[in-house]
């Protein structure tokens, strides 16, 4: 199979998974998170095989900006969740419970009507961009899908390798780990009887989880610290919600510094699934 | 009689060390001591790691009471395990070589697997969960084990963290404690029970002595009794429990009625990871009882020196299994019961129309006819006297009390006089019930009549229903002049409740 035939394929099927997602948005409960999802990936994809595609900048900025503007929608809804954990001090929470339920409607909404200016654009460019197969770029026109997924993996590895496991690079590990499971999930459907690919996904949605819950604590606590003034009777609660995230926080991150240099060290041959 | 074993159970748990000694019986068991007491040997192990020389005094002391109370009862077997506090402490080696040295008792520290395992065979033997998903936990100091059970089956099993003394030593260091630390131990709770098995549960049923202590809060808070046996607690009125405690001082929640003074620091870990897990579960209340592992254990010691418990033996419902074990306990005529269970069933469907009996009503009176004659165990004579005591005075699974004592008055005129204003016990059931009791009694009279002689020679019954007449044949190939004679001098209730004659051939 040849790369480029592979990748258009890819990138159809993430188009029609976001087309889908925007149409149900309101109807399906998860859409919110899975049109993310699937714009996630698309933007991945062109960034980690980027060095075999002519790839459109506008596009890209497009995708990024598509995510930014649903991120406090997407924060919200999952402090929303971990709040719904506490239920039963519903009366603590009552009032933040209403105003991030609120928020989210907002944020939401926002986004949705941020979509639908600009989805139309965004999938004409992205249809012309298939059709007149612009993204193919010189030189590798015979290149073989799995020669260019593993080189791609090998440098997603070297990439994240060159990445110290420490505080302040959690997230950009997390991003850079992400990736490197969206080649690795291509590349399975080619080799699914690969047992290395299998087990190492189960490896990175375990990683992901651990990071995912790290990064979330830390957004959850910065935006608890800006609603302190705005909410001022639920300002005990609040705190008490910041000093619970902080402390687990500070067990889960060195937890998870604890298993990302145990992955460093002992892993070291990422690229190698043959 | 056989010489039956007398078994001694040591439970070793982080907050309470319990002694359990029993006389093993044919299929049944009677405790014969019961001792309990508040060790906390886990506010040790869970802070410092080890069991401190003071503790391990302690602890010794203990272990020398419930030796000389082993040796009293002339015990031949004696099992101790134990469970979190003895798993995780340091020197648990020592601990167990010592007591081994001083009293000669073998400790065996269990997995939590295993402790699982044990609540599971306690409930199983408590709880008719065979058609039903259940969920089956027991909140201890160090740890909680869970086991999920699919028609009575062990699915899966679980030994979390989430023991009430080791949250409070973790999460609780104020006195009342701080919120922030009520949401950092509800998220853990939370997070550990991300891990199981997400499916639909129909009931939950909780062992432990904390959660037995907040089922007691909840009865005393209703005015219930807080004696009876299996207790029912809803998910609201843990909730509440958790907003009321969450604020107290422990000196303050030590004075809510109920509490037992040396749980009240850890009652709030308790409600809190029971109500978590009817929250995830979606479950409006659990079910607990007395016992827990040390029940599991005897059963398991039972099973290993091979007696079985009719629960495990029998292909029926845990009721009958446990009226069996009942019977076995008094040392009843199994077949006899067996039999006069049998002719009552064939006359019960046979006359519930006449008689405006519902198919439900059978139970009463199966239970009444299993257990009618308990009472020969205290003395032949006035036996019916004793049948009524023995069985108003037992735990009979599956039962209202309402329920026994009616089991008990119809057990009570089984034989003697007829129901009448004399007897005040019969007197205070409502006029439906007494109307119940008087017709299930008629029949459970004939049927004990009808096996006279305890050879089991009536193997058939045919009823035939007229204007005035009711003619009952009992078909054997026997020589039956004793059952006919007995019978028809019992048909008395029977044609009172009906207006018919009754002839019995």
């Amino acid at each position: 199979m040849l790369f480029y035939d592979v990748f258009e394929e890819i990138i159809i099927n993430q188009v029609s998974e976001i087309e889908s997602n925007f149409k149900e948005f309101y109807t399906k409960d998860e859409a919110l998170h899975d049109l993310r999802v699937a714009i996630r990936r698309l933007l991945s994809y062109f960034l980690v095989f980027k060095k075999y595609l002519n790839t459109d900048t506008q596009l890209l900025n497009t995708l990024k900006f598509f995510l930014k503007s649903s991120n406090i929608a997407r924060d919200t809804q999952i402090l929303i969740e971990k709040i719904n954990q506490l239920d039963i001090f519903e009366n603590d929470l009552k009032e933040l419970k209403t105003y991030l339920e609120k928020e989210y409607s907002i944020q939401k909404s926002n986004f949705y009507n941020i979509l639908s200016l600009s989805f139309d654009d965004f999938l004409i460019k992205i249809n012309q961009t298939i059709v007149q197969k612009s993204y193919r770029k010189d030189g590798f026109f015979d290149f073989k899908f799995e020669t260019i997924t593993f080189l791609s993996l090998n440098a997603q590895a070297k990439k994240i390798k060159k990445i110290k496991p420490a505080k302040k690079n959690l997230h950009k590990l997390r991003i850079e780990y992400k990736k490197y499971r969206y080649i690795l999930e291509i590349l399975q459907k080619t080799q699914v009887q690969n047992q290395k690919i299998q087990e190492r996904l189960i490896q990175l949605r375990q990683l992901q989880d651990k990071l995912g819950y790290v990064q979330d604590l830390s957004v959850h606590i910065e935006y608890l610290k800006s609603l302190k003034t705005i909410l001022p009777n639920s300002i005990n609660a609040i705190q008490a919600l910041i000093e619970t995230f902080k402390s687990n926080l500070k067990q889960k991150r060195k937890k998870v510094i604890f298993l990302l240099s145990f992955l460093r060290f002992f892993e070291i041959n990422w690229g190698e699934y043959a | 009689m056989p010489d039956y074993p007398i078994i001694a159970i040591i439970d070793i748990g982080s907050n309470s060390i319990r002694l359990q000694v029993a006389q093993s019986l044919e299929k049944s068991y009677r405790i014969i001591q019961d001792y309990r007491e508040i060790l906390r040997l886990g506010d040790c192990v869970f802070s410092k790691g080890y069991i401190d020389g003071q503790t391990a005094d302690l602890f010794y002391k203990n272990m020398e009471v419930i030796n000389n109370l082993i040796q009293n009862h002339k015990a031949t077997i004696i099992r101790a395990v134990g469970t979190a506090a003895l798993r995780d402490a340091q020197n648990a080696y020592e601990i167990v070589k010592t007591t081994k040295e001083r009293f000669g008792i073998d400790i065996e520290i269990i997995s939590g697997k295993e402790e699982a395992y044990y609540n599971f065979l306690a409930v199983l033997y408590n709880f008719d969960i065979k058609n039903m998903n259940a969920l089956t936990i027991d909140i201890g100091g160090g740890s909680s084990e869970i086991v999920i059970s699919q028609k009575g089956e062990l699915v899966d099993s679980y030994s979390t963290l989430l023991g009430c003394t080791r949250l409070k030593h973790e999460f609780l260091k104020k006195d009342p404690p701080s919120q922030s630390s009520i949401y950092a131990m509800k998220d853990f709770i939370e997070e550990t029970l991300q891990n199981l098995d997400d499916i639909n549960i129909d009931t939950i049923v909780a062992t432990g002595g904390t959660l037995n202590n907040i089922a007691i809060m909840y009865y005393m808070s209703q005015n219930k009794k807080a004696t009876s046996y299996a207790k029912y607690v809803p998910r609201s009125y843990v909730k509440s429990l958790i907003n009321t405690l969450r604020r107290m001082k422990i000196d303050d929640i030590k004075k809510i009625k109920g509490v037992e003074e040396k749980r009240a620091d850890i009652i709030l870990p308790a409600c809190m990871v029971i109500e978590s897990i009817m929250n995830f579960y979606n479950v409006e209340g659990f079910y607990t009882f007395m016992g827990g592992l040390r029940t599991g254990l005897l059963i398991d010691t039972l099973n290993k020196i091979g007696l079985s418990f009719p629960f495990q033996t029998l292909d029926s419902d845990l009721k009958f299994s446990r009226l069996i074990e009942l019977g076995n306990k008094f040392n009843f005529e199994e077949p006899h019961a067996l039999c006069v269970n049998d002719l009552a069933k064939k006359l019960f469907e046979q006359l519930k129309q006449t008689l405006t009996l519902q198919d439900k009503d059978f139970a009463l009176l199966e239970a009444a006819c299993i257990l009618h004659d308990i009472g020969t165990y205290i003395s032949f004579s006035k036996h019916h006297m004793h049948s009524y005591y023995l069985i108003t005075n037992s735990d009979l699974t599956g039962f209202s009390i309402k329920q026994k004592n009616m089991i008990a008055t119809i057990s009570y005129f089984h034989r003697g006089s007829l129901p009448n204003k004399s007897h005040k016990f019969y007197q205070s059931f409502s006029k439906k019930k007494k109307d119940k009791i008087k017709k299930l009694a008629a029949i459970l009279r004939i049927a004990d009549g009808l096996d006279r002689s305890h050879r089991s020679f009536v193997k058939d019954i045919k009823v035939s229903i007229e204007k005035d007449n009711i003619k009952i044949v009992a078909i054997s190939s026997e020589d039956t002049f004793l059952e006919m004679k007995a019978a028809n001098a019992k048909k008395n209730l029977l044609e009172k409740v009906t207006g018919k004659k009754v002839s019995i051939i």
